[in-house]
């Protein structure tokens, strides 16, 4: 029931040049994990290990890790991101003025979908990981990129093992790439696009951003794609939702652009 | 000396899987064991502190097992826990918590704070999902930071908000709350607000009614203000309808 989308104005995609599976030493203990996946990025000069060991049968869908390079991009855009703010159950609904965009460090916050329980704690796991990855490093950020490879390999990791059913769009600002937003399934796929929409908000939404994004758009133009959305969804969607929260990740942070109802109200 | 013993192959955790948990979703359609339950109770924040309703009818199916069910547990003198879905898990679990906020005391020489305890609930229904636990509750009290409210259920949900209905009759409620609902009532409005909107979800819904108990939570911790047959108010309501009528 729940809608996140999100809008990212950048063109271009950061590219992984190849995956490369490398057996690793025999471990007695987990005779399963044979192998490390590798990405190679920048023509085969950086390489970036996955975090997770695993068979050479895993295939190559595995994500590779944050710290792979990362290549400049012209575009300085900002991100858009728009949620629902409503927590419903069965005939009910509980309330209207939640905030699902979990912001995860200065320049980068997440739109969640999913049971307000997992919602609460992936958001909650993977802000305060990222907070301590940035501690533990001399307060060295990382990417969006970085962080949304972080996010989906906690994702995949999950997925064996009760999931978290959260569906998620990551948006973030880098320095020197500018805005870009990624896509994120349950089960760890992982997309980086300009523009997305998820849940049942998809049917409705996904033909507006096709219709109205554009590579040059301003942070205006932008917003107003989204509140088509909005407007669309509130016309056209059986499941009243009447509250929606929209955030802006520019250069200057993360900034709460409208909301129907305050989050803080309570 | 008798020993007891569970049945060697009965492994609680898959017991519970397989005979509680709810094949899909959070309806009890292909669950074994299903439980008879139907419960209204709610709670608001207003100015003058929290005011806790509920009522104290216990079904299973069209049997009404009591009527004198404290649905109301006291976690502790600054804490108070509502009870809707199964009896057991509520007592249980509520009772859990109220041991994990006196350790919590004890370690940290103040009282826990109405978020941090209602979290840890969360995190326990949380870690249980999928084992067919049924608990829907709200949890009020007064710390450091005022009067608080939060809503927990058994999937995990937590809720911090301004005012919370659980239960089979909790549409009713909410219908009689969110019409007369305000943050400036004074106490006295505020107990006949809670008194009302149980009444009429007993009115409606068959599986609540009997006693209304009912609790207001002040910067000094909470007091029982009333419990209050609710088929006595039925007819106090009714001659109160009456006699306006007359008069206008």
């Amino acid at each position: 029931m729940d809608t996140v989308f999100g809008v990212s104005y950048n063109g271009g995609g950061e590219e992984v040049d190849g995956l490369e599976w490398r057996p690793k030493p025999p471990d007695a203990k987990n005779p399963g994990d044979v192998g490390w996946l590798w990405a190679l990025c920048c023509g085969g000069r950086r390489e970036a290990r996955c975090p997770v060991p695993l068979a050479p049968w895993c295939g190559t869908s595995i994500c590779y890790s944050h710290s792979c390079c990362h290549l400049t991009l012209g575009s300085k855009h900002p991100v858009v991101l728009a949620t629902d703010q409503v927590n419903a159950r069965s005939i009910l609904m509980y309330q209207q003025n939640l905030d699902k965009i979990a912001e995860l460090s200065s320049h980068s916050a997440m739109g969640v979908s999913g049971p307000n329980c997992d919602l609460v704690n992936f958001s909650e796991y993977v802000s305060k990981n990222l907070k301590l990855i940035e501690l533990s490093n001399d307060g060295q950020k990382l990417s969006t990129h970085a962080q949304a490879n972080f996010c989906r390999g906690e994702l995949a990791k999950a997925i064996r093992k009760g999931p978290y059913q959260v569906n998620i769009i990551l948006g973030g600002y880098d320095e020197k790439k500018g805005g870009s937003m990624y896509v994120m399934d349950y089960m760890g796929s992982c997309v980086k696009q300009n523009y997305g929409a998820q849940g049942y908000a998809s049917n409705f939404c996904l033909s507006i951003m096709d219709r109205d994004w554009d590579e040059g758009m301003n942070e205006e133009q932008a917003v107003k794609v989204v509140e088509h959305c909005i407007q669309e969804l509130k016309m056209r969607f059986l499941i009243n939702q009447s509250n929606f929260i929209i955030k802006v990740i520019d250069k200057e942070g993360v900034r709460t652009l409208k909301f129907d109802a305050d989050p803080a109200d309570n | 000396m008798h020993k007891i013993r569970l049945l060697y192959h009965l492994q609680p955790a898959h017991f519970c899987r397989n005979n509680f948990a709810s094949a899909c979703g959070n309806s009890d359609q292909g669950q074994e064991v299903k439980f008879a339950k139907g419960t209204t109770t709610l709670a608001f924040k207003f100015n003058g502190g929290i005011i806790v309703s509920v009522d104290s009818r216990s079904t299973m199916g069209a049997y009404i097992a009591s009527g004198t069910v404290k649905k109301v547990i006291e976690i502790n003198p600054f804490l108070l826990g509502t009870m809707a879905g199964g009896a057991a898990d509520c007592s249980f679990w509520e009772r859990n918590l109220g041991i994990q906020c006196r350790m919590y005391e004890l370690r940290n020489k103040k009282r826990i704070s109405v978020a941090a305890a209602s979290k840890l609930l969360a995190n326990t229904m949380r870690s249980y999902r999928g084992y067919g636990l049924s608990m829907g509750t709200m949890i009020t009290g007064w710390d450091e930071t005022g009067p608080q409210l939060y809503y927990v259920d058994d999937d995990g949900t937590r809720l911090h908000g301004r005012y919370f209905s659980v239960g089979s009759g909790s549409t009713y409620a909410y219908g009689v709350l969110d019409t007369y609902y305000r943050p400036d009532l004074t106490v006295e409005e505020a107990i006949d607000l809670g008194k009302r909107a149980i009444y009429h979800a007993c009115h409606r819904d068959a599986m609540s009614g009997s006693i209304n108990n009912l609790y207001h939570v002040t910067k000094d911790g909470w007091v029982k203000i009333h419990a209050i047959d609710t088929n006595d108010m039925h007819y106090q309501f009714m001659e109160e309808k009456k006699n306006a009528r007359m008069e206008s």
